[in-house]
This record gives C-alpha cells, sequence and structure tokens, in this order.
C-alpha cells in the first residue's frame, strides 16, 4: 500500500523540487497542494504523513498546523521551512508537529528520515492496534468460555452483565478452574479493553514485597529503591486490575487495600502525594473468602467490598460433556501447533477422558490432550494416548461410579501392573489369596497387559 | 555557459541539480524552465518593491529564492540573499545595494539560461 504524503508549499519551484525527490521511494504518492485552503479539502482523504511549508500566502504555518490536528490529530505534520529560529521551531513542535526541517543541502536527507521515522511508528501503532484486537477477539466470551453446561452457561451470563457494567467481580474456583480466563474475557468485552489488563498473584510475590509491588515508592523510599516505580494500581489506570489469590494478603495489607478501594486513591510509599485511581477490580480465590471472614483471616469490610458480582466456576468433574467439548478443542489447538492435520478422538478415549476426576481441572485436561497429540498416530487420539497423571489412578478409581466387584478388579489389576503382573506378590501385599485372583484373570474380570 | 566572473567561478551551474536528478534530464530542464519563469517574475516583484522602499517583501522573496539560487550554484548571491532575509539589521542603503545586487546577478544568470 502506497505512502501518501501531501506536500503544502506554495513555491512551484520548491513543490516540484520536494516531490521529486521523494517519488525517487516508489512506495511514496507524492500530491502538491499551493496554499493551506486546498489541502484542508483534501484531509479527508487521509494521508500518512502532511509536509507543509511555514510560510503560506493564505496562512500561517502554525494554525495550519493546529487547523490539521482539529480535523485529524493522528496525521503527522513535518515543517519544512527556510526560518532558522530556534523559537519558531519550538513553538511548532510544542504545538504537535513531528519534525522540524530547515530548508537547505541536506533537506532532502533529513525529510527522508523523518519520513522513515514516522512510517515506523506508523507500522508500529498498527501492530498493536492489530494485536489488540487480536487479545479482545482471543479473550472474547465465546472463545474464552468453552461449553454448554448449564453451569458453565450461567457463568457466561454473569460474565456479560458483568463486562457491560463497572462493577466489581470476585471469582471463585478450584485451581485449573479459569479463574484468570474469565478476568480476561470480563475485561476484553468491557469498555476498558483498550486499557491495560494487569494481573497479580498474591501468593507469587514475597509477602514483604507485596506493598511495594501494589503501591509502587517513591525514589529513596527504603534501601534499593534506586528510582521511582509505578504501582500495579497505578499500572492499571483506566484498565482492569486482577487480583488472584487474595486469600495469601495479610490483615496489615487487607487494610491498606480497603482503604484504596474505599477512597479510590493512593499514595506510593516514601511519597506524599495523592494519586487518584480509576480501575475495576476483580478479585479470585481458590477458598471460600466467607469462611476465611469467619475464621478472621480475612476482614469483613473488605470482603464486602470485594464481592461485587461472585461468579463461581464449577469444577471439570461436573461440567459433564464439556469435558469432550474442552478435550476436542485442545486436541485442535495442539494438532494445530504441532502441524497435524485434524485429529480425532476415538470413542475409547473419550469413554476414558469422561471417567476422570480432574483435580487440576481444565488445566490438567489441556496438559493430558497436549500429551495425548503427541502420543497419538496423527490420526485419531485413543485411550492408550490418553494419560491421567494427577495423584494417580486411586483418584481416577473414585472418581467413577462402579460396583465393589469392579473396584476391587481395579485395584489388583493396578497392583499387577506395579508388580509386573506378578500375582504371589500382588495376593501378598493385598493380602487375599492368589487363588481370588488367578480366578478373575481366568473369568475374564480381570485382563493383564 | 557561464560567463567567468573575476574569480573564473561560472555564475550558475546545473551540476548539483543534475547530481539530485539521478540522471533525469526531463526533470533537470522541467525545474531550469520553473525557475527561470518564476524569477523573472520576482525580479519585477523585488524591483517594484525597491522603489517603494519595502525591504520587508524583498526579504520574503529573497528567502524564497534560495533555495533554487543554491539548487543552480549560484554561489555569488549566498551571502546577499542572507542579509535580505536579515534586512532589519541592515540600513537602508545596505539594503538597496544587496537587491540591486540581487536583480543584476539573477538578470544575468536568466540572460545565460535563456541564451542557453
Amino acid at each position: 500500500m502506497p505512502f501518501r504524503i501531501f506536500v503544502v508549499e506554495d513555491d512551484q519551484w520548491y513543490g516540484e523540487f520536494l516531490r521529486y525527490q521523494l517519488t525517487l521511494n516508489p512506495e511514496y504518492e507524492v500530491e502538491l497542494f499551493p496554499t493551506a485552503a486546498s489541502v484542508l479539502n483534501q484531509l479527508h482523504r487521509q494521508p500518512d504523513v502532511i509536509c507543509l511549508d511555514f510560510s503560506l500566502p493564505d496562512m500561517p504555518g502554525l494554525k495550519l498546523l493546529q487547523k490539521i490536528q482539529e480535523v485529524n490529530a493522528e496525521i503527522p505534520v513535518v515543517v519544512i521551512s527556510g526560518q532558522e529560529q530556534i523559537s519558531v521551531a519550538v513553538d511548532l513542535l510544542k504545538a504537535g508537529a513531528r519534525d522540524y526541517i530547515i530548508k537547505g543541502d541536506n533537506t532532502q536527507n533529513l525529510l527522508w528520515n523523518s519520513l522513515l521515522r514516522i512510517r515506523e511508528n506508523a507500522e508500529l501503532k498498527r501492530e498493536v492496534a492489530e494485536l489488540k484486537e487480536q487479545l479482545e477477539e482471543k479473550f472474547s466470551i465465546h472463545k474464552s468460555l468453552i461449553g454448554q453446561s448449564a453451569s458453565m452457561q450461567r457463568v457466561a451470563s454473569l460474565v456479560e452483565k458483568a463486562a457491560r457494567t463497572n462493577i466489581n467481580v470476585s471469582v471463585t474456583g478450584e485451581t485449573g478452574t479459569g479463574k484468570e480466563m474469565v478476568a480476561r474475557a470480563i475485561h476484553y468485552s468491557s469498555e476498558r479493553r483498550k486499557k491495560p489488563f494487569v494481573a497479580v498473584n498474591m501468593a507469587a510475590i514475597p509477602k514483604d514485597l507485596l506493598e511495594s509491588e501494589l503501591f509502587g515508592y517513591e525514589k529513596g523510599a527504603f534501601t534499593g529503591a534506586q528510582t521511582q516505580k509505578k504501582g500495579r494500581f497505578e499500572d492499571a489506570q483506566g484498565g482492569t486490575l486482577f487480583l488472584d489469590e487474595v486469600n495469601e494478603m495479610n490483615l496489615q495489607l487487607q487494610t491498606k487495600i480497603l482503604r484504596v478501594l474505599q477512597e479510590r486513591e493512593l499514595v506510593r510509599l516514601g511519597g506524599n502525594k495523592t494519586i487518584r485511581l480509576d480501575f475495576r477490580l476483580i478479585c479470585a480465590s481458590p477458598v471460600n473468602l466467607q469462611e476465611e471472614v469467619k475464621s478472621g483471616k480475612f476482614r469483613e469490610d473488605l470482603y464486602y467490598r470485594l464481592i461485587g458480582l461472585p461468579v463461581e466456576l464449577p469444577p471439570l468433574r461436573n461440567r459433564g460433556n464439556d469435558i469432550l467439548i474442552l478435550a476436542r478443542h485442545f486436541s485442535e489447538v495442539f494438532a494445530k501447533a504441532n502441524k497435524i492435520r485434524q485429529i480425532e478422538l476415538s470413542e475409547d478415549a473419550r469413554q476414558k477422558l469422561l471417567g476422570h476426576s480432574y483435580p487440576g481441572n481444565v488445566r490438567e485436561l489441556r496438559a493430558i490432550m497436549e500429551l495425548a497429540v503427541v502420543m497419538s498416530d496423527g490420526k485419531t487420539i485413543r485411550a492408550e494416548d490418553v494419560s491421567f497423571m494427577s495423584l494417580g489412578r486411586e483418584n481416577n478409581l473414585i472418581g467413577q461410579e462402579k460396583t465393589l466387584r469392579q473396584y476391587i478388579c481395579d485395584i489388583i489389576l493396578f497392583y499387577l501392573e506395579r508388580h509386573n503382573n506378578n500375582v504371589v506378590e500382588v495376593a501378598k501385599r493385598l493380602d487375599i489369596g492368589k487363588s481370588s485372583i488367578y480366578q478373575m484373570i481366568k473369568n475374564g474380570e480381570i485382563r493383564l497387559r | 555557459m557561464a560567463e567567468p566572473e573575476e574569480e573564473s567561478q561560472p555564475l550558475w551551474s546545473l551540476e548539483k541539480l543534475r547530481m539530485m536528478a539521478r540522471g533525469n534530464e526531463v526533470f533537470v530542464a522541467r525545474m531550469q524552465q520553473i525557475f527561470i519563469d518564476q524569477t523573472a517574475l520576482r525580479v519585477t516583484d523585488i524591483e517594484r518593491a525597491m522603489i517603494s522602499g519595502d525591504f520587508a517583501i524583498i526579504g520574503e522573496l529573497a528567502h524564497k529564492m534560495k533555495p533554487g539560487l543554491e539548487s543552480f550554484c549560484v554561489d555569488s548571491l549566498k551571502e546577499t540573499v542572507r542579509r535580505l532575509e536579515k534586512w532589519n539589521e541592515y540600513s537602508t542603503e545596505e539594503n538597496n545595494l544587496h537587491a540591486r545586487k540581487l536583480v543584476s546577478v539573477c538578470k544575468l544568470v536568466l540572460e545565460e539560461m535563456n541564451r542557453d
């Protein structure tokens, strides 16, 4: 796509001279305008840059610059002038000119460099805008909250309500259920999506550093404070602050956080300037905060400040068919990442997945599917490709609904696998007769691998 | 091409413009024609302003002519143009002197260009 340059120059000779110099770059498309009025009429065409002469017959350069900015402040303006007075250059730069170039032997080089910088800057801005759009798409509600179970539909509905407003949100759920995903979905679906999303895990930061991390500090506030540093509250200005594992805060810090939430302002450590804050707070906890309040570990007044709109994420084992929906989603993601065209889940793999209890929830399922894709033959994921790594088979046994006899067979099979199918050894360890085991093998209740 | 001055320096030259044009003679010819047309008009305007003693206008015109004069290597007018741009730092007599030099050298340059 050509880089469109408007050159505003009343001197025909110099205008043609500039046009020629610029069009030596085949990517530049240059249009000449002899007056301020003629270029103002064409601003709707949104040039990529305007180069203007300071002394135009119908309008001073500074006034034209201001008028251009009134129409579209995003268009960069480079002033080219014979005026060598520094005060003129300073005034124009302060008024928003991107660059000021004095007409002379070196004009061409200076202008080319200036345009190069403007182009690079424009490219970066475009990239950032595209990345932000991708983030919004990636963390949109329908892409973040995958699942059709009634519990997840309820969660999606709450997330939509939260996104439409500015209310604080508290997210609870076991580890790996997607609390941060929910927080991001709310942020990127809200009016704050163009502003920062700042996530702080209260358990990951050493307790004696939490306060300085959240509030920031002034230079010299304490030993080691070599420079001033903004805290996470300020980093989230205009956007969303996500505090994960809020239950990890000690009571002293809870008091300070409460004040920030009440007053919406803070003072950095070692400072005396009050900083007004504007952010939405989303907090998450793997434990029930009400219980923490009852046990005196969490302040009740802070609890009521944080609770806002409560969103409870169900454990994966209670989400029924969502397990398969998520498994299919992850298998597609990892198949793509490993350059595998299309990968199916076999019926036995599906049954195996449905039978697991997922103490690690969605995070665990994701890890299981990543490994399964790698272990598969590239076309189909079978049951033997699916490995459960969390807390061993015992959890898997308990999570399923089986008869007692079936549980006994599973336990014996587990021990046989562990002890190389040594029936005598297993019988000794389980304190049962080896003939019972042989009988189960003969009946087909236990199939040796 | 150019009448040698006392120091045997040409009054003007296409050398710099040709270097900038990177061999595009069509462009060089076009720029030369624009320069001839513009300079002729400006010289008339300068002479008119000299009659009324309006050095602000002369200074502005000199400022506008500067890039063209530099591109055609009219080095003898470098200092003249600079002084006319800062006309309010000089006396009326000095300004008149510089304005006369500007007009006469420009007329010579135009004469040579048209002859060539």
